[in-house]
């Protein structure tokens, strides 16, 4: 079963700048999907417009069939709940605890406290931080603020994850915690879909590869390899 | 529902205290804005209790000759007591006038002598009108000098005072309308600086606006938290308000007592104490929810 489909999708700021050029992808559910390319080849775009952080110029977003940027208003948070966002630079909010930004991804969905009590540590202790419950993210290290991300990504339970360069600010040894992380959890059943633009990263994974370049989909290989002809 | 109303109330309170100086900040500009507009208000009571008190003492009194009997005198109160600008008319007798004139000179020697010496009652009888307003008594005076008592009339004392009684109708008049003049322009004033505060508070708020929405939150959801925040600074700039009010008032009443001994300003904020407060927290409640909604809304709208 599809979980996303951008069909013939183009993002165009000007005519100098064209983000995205007639993008036509699917993923399915339980997929783990390397999203590959260089700097500025469209990867971010794509990724914001899934989230209706940004509209298409042209062309449809469909996520479980339905199209997210004619979504009522209203809708819209309910979208991002169901897709667990994982970033760069880890968008956690700087005056709540580890603790309390993973409490807080399920408070806006409105879950019962004795639910959140019960699953925030357990996430926690997935993602391999029980002992920094109560950090903030200025005293952890930027592999731990990522794995706190991952937790909050994941506390809402989503029907996929979907990480943009998670490990561009991270050295190798955290780079492969996340990664092993995000594998772990596409086992556990949730769709991935990471994008990256750490070669390394991508043909280590041996799992279905997407490559952008200059807004183009150039490649879509199952087991693919970062190449870029 | 009440549920996420008590995670809105925990996490703007959270916030507050975590944001320690960025609160003392609002609390600050929003304790200033509330100080105006109290300071304003009570300014304006009591300009116009100065005015009443001031506009109380101005009276008109009509003295008759001596040889006027007192039935005639009376007859003239009560037409006068007919004419719709006049509040009241007090009868006070030559006898009246004699005892007032006794106990008021009581102790001293000269004056009792020189009333002995007179023998008999040489004060008039009189007429003290009090008009519903001060500037009434101009025409009650024309009404009275053509009257039929008119020549039963030895002096009306209302003449001699014309001029300041002009002169301080016309001061009041100034006062009232110059304070109503600055309370519109400092009251939008401060509106203006705390508005303007709180959407540079709610700016450096933009990126926690913006990763509260990416991780799925409603809009409510969102505002909630920095309503609580300004609630709490509200309260916290009030009870700053009323304690500098308290002070300034302890200070000011008897100043303001040795000059106008009618006014009381201390009593007048104790009987408003409660009613003041309520004043200000709303006041500073609508100010604050209002900004806040107008500075938010500029992040939220962005997708």
């Amino acid at each position: 079963m599809k979980i996303i489909s951008f069909e013939g999708v183009s993002k165009i700021y000007n005519s100098h700048s064209i983000a995205l050029d007639n993008v036509t992808l699917a993923i399915e559910q339980g997929e783990f999907v390397s999203l590959a390319g260089k700097s500025g080849a469209g990867k971010s775009t794509l990724l914001k417009l899934l989230i209706a952080e940004e509209r298409p110029t042209k062309g449809k977003v469909l996520f479980e069939n339905k199209d997210v940027h004619r979504l009522p208003a209203g809708e819209l948070p309910k979208l991002r709940r169901q897709i667990g966002m994982v970033f760069q630079d880890y968008k956690l909010l700087p005056d709540r605890t580890a603790y309390e930004n993973v409490a807080y991804a399920m408070e806006v969905a409105g879950i019962e406290d004795q639910y959140v009590k019960r699953d925030v540590p357990q996430v926690l202790e997935l993602v391999g931080l029980s002992n920094r419950t109560k950090n903030f993210p200025h005293e952890l290290s930027g592999g731990e603020k990522q794995r706190v991300a991952i937790a909050r990504a994941l506390a809402q339970r989503p029907d996929m994850i979907v990480a943009d360069e998670p490990t561009g600010n991270l050295d190798p040894l955290n780079t492969f915690e996340i990664v092993k992380l995000l594998l772990k959890i596409n086992e556990l059943g949730t769709t991935v879909l990471l994008a990256t633009h750490n070669k390394e990263i991508v043909d280590s994974l041996e799992r279905r590869v997407v490559i952008l370049d200059q807004g183009k989909l150039v490649r879509d290989e199952e087991k693919g390899k970062y190449l870029i002809t | 529902m009440f549920a996420a109303f008590k995670r809105i109330i925990k996490s703007g309170w959270k916030n507050f205290r975590r944001n320690f100086g960025l609160s003392i900040a609002v609390i600050g500009i929003m304790a200033v804005t509330l100080f105006i507009l109290s300071s304003l208000l009570l300014f304006d009571f009591l300009t116009r209790e100065i005015v009443g008190v001031i506009r109380d003492k101005i009276d008109l009194s009509i003295y008759f000759n001596t040889q006027v009997a007192e039935a005639d005198v009376l007859k003239a109160r009560d037409m006068l007591a007919q004419i719709p600008d006049i509040e009241s008319v007090t009868y006070v007798s030559r006898d009246q006038a004699l005892q007032a004139f006794k106990i008021r000179h009581a102790g001293n020697d000269v004056v009792t002598n020189a009333l002995e010496e007179l023998g008999g009652n040489p004060l008039q009888a009189s007429l003290n009108i009090k008009a519903k307003s001060s500037e009434s008594y101009q025409s009650i005076v024309a009404f009275i000098q053509g009257a039929p008592f008119k020549d039963s009339i030895a002096k009306i004392n209302f003449t001699e005072n014309k001029t300041v009684i002009d002169r301080l109708n016309a001061i009041l008049r100034a006062v009232q309308q110059a304070g109503i003049v600055i309370i519109i322009l400092f009251t939008g004033l401060a509106v203006l600086v705390s508005f303007n505060s709180i959407r540079l508070a709610i700016y450096s708020f933009r990126e926690e606006i913006n990763v509260m929405k990416l991780v799925g939150a409603p809009k409510w959801f969102i505002r909630g938290p920095f309503v609580m925040m300004g609630f709490a600074a509200v309260l916290f700039a009030s009870l700053v308000v009323m304690i500098t009010l308290w002070i300034g008032i302890l200070w000011l009443s008897p100043r303001l007592a040795s000059f106008i001994p009618e006014i009381n300003s201390l009593e007048f904020f104790k009987q408003n104490i409660f009613k003041m407060f309520v004043f200000q927290v709303v006041t500073g409640f609508v100010i604050m929810t209002f900004s806040t909604y107008l500075a938010m809304r500029k992040y939220l709208k962005e997708a």
